[in-house]
Parts: structure tokens; sequence; C-alpha cells
């Protein structure tokens, strides 16, 4: 740490110069809805080199020599904007980006720093996820899904068939830090994964981290997926929606008041069971619900230009229940985040945001019974976060820009409560005391444009990981004995982890049009998902690191090649990493992972490996653009309790990943989706024999995932036909198909016994889940 | 028109197949397997080997081993032979000893296994006897409620067996049941079961076995594969493998207990 701060502040005093300086600084934003512009590029016409870019809240701050400028800003989608500046004092420029209508035949003007950026910034390994481009692509069943697009990226796999879990750089599902204007979303699907609660009709911004993993994020080993939803349109009213075969959505947004203060609202409920119940009469059907909800809302308030609020929130819940005449079961699980953000911009070159976070998942299973006994159970689950975070960007010059901040998190973790009217000794064991955290972190760090050519990212965070007390706590050995059991109260740490992640990326262009990046990363991990399967089960439990848990690491380093190709049109990228892992979570065999009090005397820990080489080819704009990715990677564990002790293949290593992403516009009111992705199949374990012990066939395993399952492949295609341009109304109408050519790729796996062919040998069987799923969807916007 | 109308969607949506997978499996070559226990009672333990199958499985049953040897050596190289019977389950006329750690070796041909295991402490039953509780119903249920001395030093695990005597003998009621002292009434020195019994007055016998954890994870790991199927499901929730065993060269486990009885008459 002592060096760190010994080579930051060498950094820092070396760039101290005598000839004075001011800052233009200011908010850039969206003309038509009022919108803060992230990621905008500001430079100097006749340098280039000189600029910077406006952070999540559209603030920007440059720091040139007193004199007289052309700046330029410039953002993908944008018409470039250039004003004229005299600079002999700090001075304050608000700026509004005007967008560049959707239709075709007018020229897409984007400046070329906007295009080059790929080359240019000190990133790799990160994917900026613009909405608009997925809004034709063809998806499952219709619904527009930020987290099955971002699965066709380099690095990034799906966990399984229309599922919304992903790995990333042969992480674990539970590796990802998702974050929903900041807040932690701890389980990110609908309908056990097939759906992501993600409305994308209210999200603006998203970004994947998954090498360079700035310093201000922690918590998780292998990426961090953050999404911004809108701020709400301060100009003028408006409205999106979209009807679908399985779901509707609905969104609205406007000014409270013009320029100052704006709301937006939106939801999305899937109406199956409603269906079904309007088509027929079965009671059955009639007593049944099966459904999901997503509510997102946002206000903001602008009191003065240095002085912003913003409070948003997200619930969603997925509803399962069953009614009769005298009983009455249900089965929910979902989502609540709420953040409360603070901007506040205390000079010229320093800005702050301060966010009150608060973030629950939680599932819950109830029976009553509604006759005479009056006889009910109920069991449920969940997570809750409280959190604290203060972050600062400093424009110390235009070589510097330092970030720092803290944030503090509570962690409340429910393993499980069991509640009946009758007693039951074993089930009454399904009650565990809750679980308590603190989450701490400091960071520090400098993004240092050395030269024209060469930039160094680097930063540092602390971290503290404080579990905390609030009952009896056992220490169970490596076989899963008792060593000890201990009372902690309820603010006494049970046990502390803490260390430093250093962060550093160093780019160097050779010219505008190619760079070769590096980066090294290290990341720490306090909570652990417990679960088995590659689908998000509503009942998988977070567990924190503790007396029986310890805290996972990963440390990565990654390397890449950018090359940009016709004025910036193409984008082709290779990248190569390599990672390790430190304390992998993985279970003995057998062990029943739900509901099972006991599940720490059942875990294993071991280390984990990940490289591969990633290649993206990327056409951004024109008619036909999209992008093709190519992974070759592997990813491998080692457990002693596992396989013998060697290396064995994690279920994620899939060593071919192949995505081709198109759209097309045809005409100007017929656009084109195409999607094929190819996959190499998940590492699974098969039995290779069997035996018989007490009369009982059991089958005999001779390695952990020593099996594959047969590669995966799908096209999906879509057509999107607009209404004619110019009016207020826009709509348009999809048609898309999933899995056009019918391939059968297996969902489940089971074995039986031939019968057709009146044999005991066991045949493999596979169920394919979607073949040849059509899907209407309208949509419009006002 | 309704009707039609909910089969269309019906059909639309379940759109789900099934064929034959196609996988490739390893087969494994066949290693003999062990089932059984060695007590500190002779009578009580015995053997039962088989061999195992590859993945395709031309005949029925698992036919039982009887050319194999097999001997259990102790801590002091005093060997103890097991032979098979008639039945064809091995068989021994020594009794083992508690606390002393056993060697099991069996060969067959040019395959062998081995094994190794620790007998547990002796835990005496002191008494047993039939509580009586009223169910729901108004019922009169009986609770088998043991008096033993439980070792307190850790967690012990237990099976215990319950025989009533009729005309043909003693016969066991219920199955093996399997627990741990969590629940042990360290005042009364006892235990209570929640298994239900109704046979009456008569002359009873209860087994009580003191067991090694590693037995009754291995015993509860293959109760779970047993139940889970064997397939591959992005919903599955048990972990699939072996059970963690003690046998090298083979499958199964070599399983000491240590045990005791007591025969009394319940009014």
């Amino acid at each position: 740490m002592k060096h760190f701060f010994v080579i930051f502040l060498f950094f820092i005093l070396s760039n101290i110069q005598s000839q004075q300086k001011f800052t233009v600084s200011g908010t850039v934003t969206d003309a038509k809805t009022g919108e803060t512009l992230m990621g905008v590029n500001i430079f100097v016409k006749s340098n280039p080199q000189k600029g910077v870019v406006s952070n999540y809240y559209g603030y920007y701050a440059l720091n040139l020599p007193a004199g007289t400028y052309a700046l330029v800003f410039s953002y993908l989608g944008y018409k470039d904007e250039e004003i004229t500046i005299n600079l002999q004092e700090d001075i304050k420029r608000d700026i509004k980006l005007t967008p560049v209508p959707e239709t075709l035949g007018e020229v897409v003007v984007t400046g070329k720093k906007t295009k080059i950026r790929n080359v240019r910034s000190t990133v790799l390994g990160t994917h900026d996820l613009q909405i608009k481009r997925i809004e034709n692509l063809p998806v499952l069943l219709g619904e527009k899904d930020i987290l099955k697009i971002i699965q066709l990226l380099p690095g990034v796999k799906p966990a399984g068939e229309g599922q919304s879990g992903f790995y990333v750089r042969g992480g674990n599902i539970d590796e990802n830090l998702i974050l929903l204007d900041e807040a932690p979303v701890y389980n990110a699907s609908h309908l056990l994964g097939f759906f992501s609660v993600f409305n994308a009709d209210v999200i603006r911004d998203v970004k994947l981290y998954k090498g360079h993993i700035p310093a201000r994020y922690g918590s998780r080993l292998s990426s961090v997926l953050e999404m911004r939803m809108k701020e709400g349109n301060n100009q003028k009213l408006h409205g999106q929606g979209g009807i679908g075969l399985i779901s509707s959505h609905f969104a609205l947004e406007a000014p409270i008041v013009k320029d100052k203060s704006s709301f937006l609202i939106s939801g999305r409920r899937t109406y199956v069971d409603l269906l079904f119940k309007a088509i027929t009469n079965d009671q059955d059907i009639n007593n049944m619900g099966l459904y999901f909800y997503d509510l997102n809302l946002k206000t903001n308030w602008r009191f003065n230009a240095n002085n912003r609020v913003f409070l948003s929130g997200y619930f969603g819940r997925d509803v399962f229940g069953v009614k009769e005449e005298e009983s009455k079961f249900g089965f929910s699980w979902g989502n609540a985040t709420t953040t409360l953000r603070f901007n506040h911009i205390f000079n010229s070159r320093l800005f702050s945001n301060t966010s009150l976070i608060f973030s629950d998942y939680n599932y819950l299973i109830k029976l009553e019974s509604r006759d005479f006994t009056e006889f009910f159970f109920s069991l449920g689950a969940g997570i809750q976060d409280l959190t604290l975070k203060n972050d600062f960007n400093y424009y110390l010059n235009d070589r510097h820009k330092i970030n720092f901040g803290l944030d503090i998190t509570h962690h409340t973790l429910r393993p499980s409560t069991f509640r009946s009217s009758e007693f039951n000794e074993v089930l009454d064991r399904l009650n565990l005391i809750n679980r308590y955290a603190f989450e701490n972190a400091l960071y520090l760090s400098d993004e240092y444009s050395i030269s024209n050519k060469l930039k160094v990212y680097y930063g540092l965070r602390y971290t503290n990981f404080i579990h905390l007390g609030g009952g009896n706590f056992t220490k169970y050995d490596a076989q899963g004995n008792e060593e000890f059991t201990k009372h902690y109260d309820r603010w006494k740490a049970v046990k502390t982890f803490h260390g430093l992640a250093p962060r550093i990326s160093i780019s160097y262009a050779f010219d505008e049009e190619q760079s070769v990046k590096t980066a090294f990363a290290k990341t720490y991990q306090f909570l652990h998902l417990m679960s088995n399967s590659s689908s998000a089960n509503p009942t998988d439990v977070w567990m924190p690191s503790g007396l029986n848990i310890p805290a996972q690491t990963s440390y990565q380093a990654s390397a890449g090649y950018f090359r940009n190709l016709k004025d910036g049109k193409l984008e082709f990228s290779a990248e190569i990493y390599y990672k390790t892992m430190h304390n992998v979570v993985d279970y003995k065999t057998g062990t029943q992972i739900t509901l099972n009090p006991e599940v720490e005397k059942d875990l294993l820990y071991g280390q984990g490996k990940a490289y591969g080489l990633e290649l993206l080819f990327r056409k951004k704009q024109g008619r036909l653009n999209g992008w093709l990715s190519y992974t070759l990677s592997r990813s491998l564990k080692q457990f002693d309790g596992i396989n013998n002790g060697k290396w064995f293949s994690a279920r994620q290593d899939r060593i071919h990943d192949i995505s081709l992403v198109m759209n097309y516009r045809l005409f100007p009111q017929v656009d084109l989706g195409l999607v094929w992705v190819y996959y190499t199949g998940n590492a699974v374990t098969f039995p290779a024999g069997f035996y018989q012990i007490n009369g009982h066939e059991y089958p005999y395993f001779t390695e952990r995932n020593g099996g594959r399952m047969p590669d995966y492949h799908r096209l999906d295609l879509s057509v999107t036909l607009h209404n004619k341009p110019g009016k207020k109304f826009r709509s348009s109408w999809n048609f898309a198909l999933y899995n056009a050519y019918g391939r059968l790729n297996p969902y489940i796996i089971y074995f039986r016994e031939d019968w057709e062919h009146q044999s005991r040998n066991l045949k493999a069987r596979q169920i394919t889940l979607f073949r040849w799923v059509p899907s209407i969807t309208y949509n419009f916007k006002f | 028109m309704k009707k039609i109308s909910f089969i269309l969607l019906v059909l639309l949506l379940s759109v789900a197949c099934e064929k034959d997978a196609d996988i490739e499996i390893q087969e494994m070559d066949p290693v003999p397997v062990i089932e059984g226990k060695f007590s500190n009672f002779a009578p009580d333990s015995f053997f039962k080997i088989t061999m195992s199958k590859g993945f395709e499985r031309d005949t029925y049953g698992y036919r039982p081993v009887i050319d194999a040897q097999l001997t259990v050596t102790d801590s002091q190289g005093h060997i103890i032979n097991f032979v098979p019977g008639n039945d064809s389950i091995y068989r021994t006329t020594s009794n083992g000893i508690p606390g002393e750690t056993y060697t099991l070796k069996l060969i067959k041909g040019n395959q062998q296994l081995t094994a190794s295991s620790t007998m547990p402490s002796l835990v005496q039953i002191t008494d047993f006897e039939f509580v009586t509780e009223t169910d729901n119903d108004g019922n009169t249920e009986y609770k088998l409620k043991l008096y033993f001395d439980d070792p307190q030093s850790r967690t012990d695990y237990y099976m215990v067996q319950i025989f009533y005597h009729d005309y043909t003998g003693f016969y066991q009621l219920d199955s093996d049941i399997y627990f741990n002292d969590y629940t042990y009434d360290k005042s009364e020195h006892s235990l209570s079961l929640s298994n239900v019994y109704d046979s009456g007055p008569g002359d009873y016998k209860v087994k009580l076995f003191h067991l090694n954890k590693t037995y009754v994870d291995y015993l509860n790991t293959l109760d779970r594969l047993g139940n889970m199927g064997y397939g591959d499901s992005p919903f599955q929730i048990f972990v699939p493998g072996n059970p963690e065993t003690n046998v090298q060269g083979g499958i199964g486990y070599f399983a000491t207990v240590a045990f005791d009885s007591l025969i009394k008459h319940i009014n």
C-alpha cells in the first residue's frame, strides 16, 4: 500500500506545472429528453489528445492553459457539437447534444474521436451495450432481454438454454456483480431463469467489465454488469411499450418541472395465467396463478447547477399459487431495490455522488389449510443490503483524473426461516439464525495520460469484510466434524477478512487506428451462492465468508490488440486472459445444497483457473451492423476431495463459443435481425457403470465433469416492420423465430432402460425445450 | 372454438420434444463391490461381494462372488478369515473388538480391494421403554425411549433395530433407524425416537449399533444417489458423484460397528 501511494504522489507531483491553467466544466445532456449523457468525448479540436470523457452523470471537466479553444463534444448516435471558448478563468458550459434521427438517408455524423475510443481508452475487457442496437434483435418469445444480449459478447457464456444466468471468463454465475442504479440485484431472473428482471424500456446504459475492473468496484470475482436507468424525459411526455405473446410492458416519462425535474414509471407483467383463465372454465386452471411482474420508478430534481438528487426503485416478483377449497399454496420470489443519490459539484474540478442504497431478495413458500385444522407452514430465505457510498471525481489537470471514494454495506442474510402451526423436529431444524456482515471499501485511482500515446489507469481498493454475530456459530473441520460451537453477540466480529485489490491498465496507441493494452486486477468475494444448478433457482441462498467459508480471491491478467478500420466504422479486437481463482467453493458428492441447515459441513475449497482468447469483429454503423465474436477458452478446477485432486473441467468449460449478430435495414421501414450462436456443450457428470448395494442399483461415476453435453447451436431470425417515419406515434411489429432451423439442443439428459428393444441396457434420452418458437410483438413509442 | 384455441395455444407453447441423446459414455471395467459389516458379535458380521457392471447391462441382477479371498486383519497382525456360506454371504466366527483398527483385504483374480476402519466404542443399552402419546385423532401411539450412555465428547451416530417376538420368533419391526445424539437427554441418559409402534405388549429386543460418522455419510449419500437420477438438468440440486468411501480398488464401504442388545418384556 505504501508503494502505491509513493507511485501515486510521484505521478501527481511530477505533473504539477507552473503555467496557469483553468477548467471548463459542465454537464452534457440529450437535447430532446434532457437525459445526461455518460461517456461523451470532449476534446480540443486542434489537439484531440487533450480531452476527457463525461462521467456517469454527464459531468465533465477539462483543464487547459489560458487561451481560446474550439471544443468538440462527440457521442455515438448524436451530432457532434462544437463550441468556442476563451479560457481566462474557470468557466461552465452545459451542452445539449442532438440525437441523430433514426430514419435512413441522413448521414450519421459521429466524430472520429468517438469512433476510435475503443483504441484510445485504457479499458479492455469492457463492453458498452447500446439499447437501441438490440431493439430489433430476435429474442426468445419476443422479450427484449439485456442479459441474453450480453451473452452474445466474447468471453460471456449463457448458463444454458434460455437462461439469464451467465458465466464470464470461466467464473461461476455468482461471480458477476449485477447493479441497477448502483443497487445489487441478487437474483436477476424471472421464471426460473428464462427471463431477466430488467425491463429494457427503462435502461439507458449497460456496461460490462470483465477484464479491466475499475477500483470503485468490488465484491465479485469475475465481472461487473452495471445498468443505469433512464432519468426521465424532463422536456416532454414520452411513452413506450410493447404487447407480446406472454407479457406486455409500458413506460411513461415526463417532466415534473421542465428542465428541472422529471419522473419515469414502467411496468411489465406476464399474463399466460390470465389467458388460460379467459379461454377455459377448467377449475384447476382458474384456481392457479402463474405470473411475474416488474415495476420501475425514478424521479430526479435539479436544485441548482451544482446539486441534483435522484430516487429510483425496482420491484419485481414471480408468483405461483394454487387456491383450492380447503387449502392455499403459494410460492413467490423477487427483488426490491431503492437508490437515493445526491450529486454535488464542489467546484469546477471536484464532483461527488453520494448514494444510499437498499436491496432485497427473498423467496417464500406458504401452505395454508382452510379446514378445521387451520394448519399452515411457511419457509423462506433472502438477503438484504443497506449501503452508503460516496464517490468523487477529481479532474486534477488534463493528464490526471482521480477517482476516490468509500462504501459501507450492511448485509443481512436469512438462510432459512421456517414457521409452522405444528412443531416438527425435523423441519424445525430448517430454522437458521440470520447472518450479518459489514462489507466496506476505500478506493483511489488515477487515469493518467502520460503522453499522447501512453495512458495508464492505476488504482487500489482496500476491502474489509466483518462477519458479525447474533447467535451460535459452529466451526467444522475438513471432514465435516464439529470442532466447536460458540456464541457471538449481535455486533461482535465472528471473523474478519481484509485485503488490498490493485487494478492497473495500460494502453499504448501506435496511431489513431491501433493500440495494445494490458490489464491486471485482483478481486475479492465474500458472499457465495449455494447452488449447483446453472438455472437461477429461486431457493438458492447466499452464504457469507466466516468461520467455515474463506474469502475467495482472483487474479486476472489480460492483454489485447485493438484495431479500427475504414475510418472507425469497423472494429477488431483480440484479447487474451489468464485468471486464477482461490478458495473456490464446491460440494462433496451427494450434497443437498438447498434446504440443508448444515451445508457448510459439505463444502470443499479449491482453486480454479481460466484462460482464453477472445476475438471480436464489429461494424457499428451503416445499414448492416452487428458483430462476430469467437472465444477459445478453458475453465478448470482443482479440489482435494474431487477426482483424486486432479484438475478437471468446470461445468462452464466450453472450449469454443461463437456469436454472430446482424442487423440489416432492408428498407427504411424494414429491419432484419439475425443471431447465430454456437458453443461446446457443458462438462457434465454421467455414470460410467452401475453397482448394487442392499438390493438397490446405483450409478458409478468415474470422473466429475468427465462427460460432455452435445454442442449447442441455434439460429434466430426476426423481421421488424416500422410505421412511416415522421409521425409522432411510432410503432413497429416484430416477428421473430427462435431456433429457426429447429436444432434439438438438449436441455435435460436422463437415462432409461431401452424399453423399445426390451433390454435393460440404458439409453440416454434428451429433452429439448425450445424448437421453432415464434413470437409476435407490437411495440410503440410516443 | 374455445377448446380449439386452448389446444392450439398449449401446442404453441409446449414445444419441448424428446429423442435419443448422442453422448459419449466412458465405460468402466467391472470392479469388486463390497457391502456388509464387521461387528463385535460374529453372527452379526457379514459381507456380500458382487461385481460392478459397465454402462451396458446385459443381464439381470448382480450375481454374488464366492471365489474371492476375504480377510480382516487387526493392528497386531491377527488375521480373521471370512468364508462364503451356502447363501453366498461371507461370514466369520471371530468377534471384533471395539476401538480396534481393522484392515480388510479382498482378492478376486488379479483385482484387490482394501479398506481400513476403526470399530467404534461399545455403547450399552441400559434400558428401553415405550412412551405413550395421543395423536390428533385421539389414538394412542407408542414411541421408543432408549436409555444408554452416549459419549459426550463428540457427536455420535447410531442405528437401532427393534424386534418383536411372535410365534415365529423375533422379527424386525420397521426398517433400520439411523439417528445421532443431537436430542440426547443428558439428565435422563436417554433419547426418544419419533417412530410409532402399535404391536402391543410382548417381548421386544432392541439392538443399538454405534457407527462411524463416515459410514453414516456414506449411507446418506447413497440414499440421495438412489433418488436423484443420473442425467443432467439445470435444476439438479444434488451433486452427482460417488459417495466418499474408505475402500480402495473397488466400490462399497468397509463398515465396522459395535452393538449391544437388550430383550425386555413390555406390558
